[in-house]
């Protein structure tokens, strides 16, 4: 399947605060799709696969009257409550390309806090029964905190923390749809945030935001006669070998990608060490560093050294990591906007162009039983 | 802390049984002997259906700990900052176990060794832990 699919368009409505969309997740969703299909160059009413992840409650089926769909051949959901499932959806919508089941498949998420609630409620009820419960624990942060502890004490230095949350919002800073517009972070302001829990401060949890981000894939074949250059598919993983865990997994501070990746680098014929740019899930800032590690990406030996601040900013960086600024500092689309970041990376749209770039991994969330990851690349890699 | 009292009827019934009785117990295969946490119905290792669950120490070690300091609910606003545990069980196959501690914090770290006990509550029988002496 290597470089058959391509994404063709990103669309997506702003990044509103939570709860204060001017709609319902019925509009944003369309809203979001109209705009990726202006962007492809593609009519609406083409459209006839869907996908989405993490009990998206915007089905398919209610979409097609507001988009003019002619049929819906194929509707799928990727399992799983948090962002795991975020890449594996687009993996979903690739396969049902690639056999032919459909021809224009659109991969979107969307949260309004008026129609699903507040996102860290819906992430909680789905992942955590009484024994986090009875035992003080209400928030998915309180588990990611407790991970990046034993992370940090199996030797990754919390100042990779610091510099990836601050080179995201250098990133963001200088991207006219994040939360953080303008507003960069230095060292002093991180580490005086305000504690939330340990070893996280407030700069290193990801906002909640009302927001839709669609991306829509069709074949390469149909990609090359559209508006934009294709963005393909390179390599696509989901899955992942604890299960249900209970913090039970064998090396507990791991992002847990190692499986993942070694069939993701197999099937796009590339290795961590070909990746020029990468959007990696960040609910926290430290599953992220943790993610970035379990790809291979770096070794925990060289995170002291390689996990700065000037090697992950997109100017010069060794290793650009979040160049849209991440769900920490341009929004959470629960992991969406890290997939459409990756099309606009690879097309030379983003507002932090890494120079040169053919290849962008993208991630999805974390330390999860179900895990996804991806590798884009451009015309050149085929 | 606790939200409600937890359900009679699913895989992990006899470790809160276990507690309400003051002990606790850890789900272990009868077939193949293998420990398994979280507990499950069947041994996936060796296809057994007849799972166990005797009686082990709660003797255990902090294999990663954490310290809430934002009240992420409102019965946490009283109890800020409280240091959250996951406790590996030596005798258990190094099963981990989630818990609070309730005792004096000083000197806990990843490493230490722990006592667990258990405690009523309104609902359920806890377990909680302290460090040990």
């Amino acid at each position: 399947m290597r470089g058959a699919i391509a994404a063709v368009g990103v669309g997506e409505t702003p990044y509103y605060r939570h709860g204060k969309a001017p709609g319902d997740e019925t509009l944003l969703t369309l809203q979001a799709i109209v705009a990726a299909c202006a962007d492809a160059g593609i009519d609406p009413r083409d459209i006839n696969g869907f996908a989405s992840y993490a009990d998206d409650r915007n089905a398919g089926h209610t979409l097609m009257r507001g988009l003019g769909t002619r049929e819906m051949r194929w509707a799928s959901m990727a399992w799983g409550g948090g962002g795991g499932g975020s890449v594996a959806a687009v993996g979903a919508a690739a396969a049902a390309i690639h056999s032919g089941q459909a021809e224009i498949v659109v991969v979107y998420r969307t949260i309004a806090e008026a129609s699903s609630g507040r996102l860290q409620d819906a992430v909680a009820h789905y992942d955590m029964g009484p024994h986090y419960t009875l035992h003080g624990i209400s928030s998915p942060a309180q588990i990611c905190g407790l991970k990046t502890e034993r992370l940090i004490h199996d030797g990754v230095p919390r100042s990779a923390l610091s510099a990836l949350v601050r080179a995201q919002y250098h990133h963001a800073s200088r991207n006219p749809r994040a939360q953080a517009y303008g507003k960069t972070l230095d060292a002093a302001t991180y580490d005086a945030a305000r504690p939330i829990v340990d070893p996280f401060g407030l700069y290193d949890c990801s906002r909640e935001n009302d927001v839709s981000v669609a991306v829509i894939l069709t074949s390469a074949r149909r990609a090359r006669a559209l508006r934009k250059p294709p963005v393909y598919l390179l390599g696509v993983a989901q899955g992942g070998t604890i299960g249900e865990a209970w913090e039970n997994e064998p090396d507990y501070g791991s992002g847990g990608f190692e499986a993942i990746a070694g069939r993701l680098w197999a099937m796009a014929k590339l290795g961590p060490k070909e990746i020029d740019v990468a959007q990696i899930y960040d609910n926290f800032s430290g599953p992220a560093v943790a993610a970035i590690i379990s790809h291979g990406l770096c070794s925990i030996e060289e995170a002291p050294e390689l996990l700065t601040f000037d090697n992950l900013i997109a100017d010069g960086g060794r290793m650009p990591v979040n160049t849209s600024g991440g769900l920490i500092a341009e929004g959470n689309a629960h992991g969406m906007g890290l997939i459409a970041e990756a099309v606009r990376q690879l097309r030379g749209e983003s507002s932090n162009p890494v120079a040169g770039a053919e290849t962008c991994l993208v991630t999805g969330g974390p330390q999860t039983p179900l895990l996804s990851s991806a590798v884009f690349g451009t015309e050149a890699t085929l | 802390m606790s939200h409600g009292a937890p359900p009679a009827d699913t895989v992990d019934a006899p470790f809160w049984a276990g507690l309400a009785g003051g002990v606790l117990r850890i789900q272990r295969c009868a077939g193949c002997a293998r420990w398994s946490w979280p507990p499950q119905w069947r041994c996936g290792a060796c296809g057994s259906w007849e799972m166990e669950w005797p009686e082990v120490p709660m003797e255990g070690i902090v294999h990663a700990l954490s310290w809430t300091r934002h009240p992420f609910s409102p019965g946490m606003v009283d109890k800020i900052p409280y240091p959250v545990l996951l406790v590996a069980l030596p005798d258990a196959g190094g099963a981990r176990l989630l818990g609070l501690l309730d005792g004096p914090a000083e000197g806990l770290a990843i490493g230490s060794r722990v006592t667990g006990f258990p405690q009523e509550t309104p609902d359920h029988t806890a377990l909680r832990w302290q460090l040990a002496r």
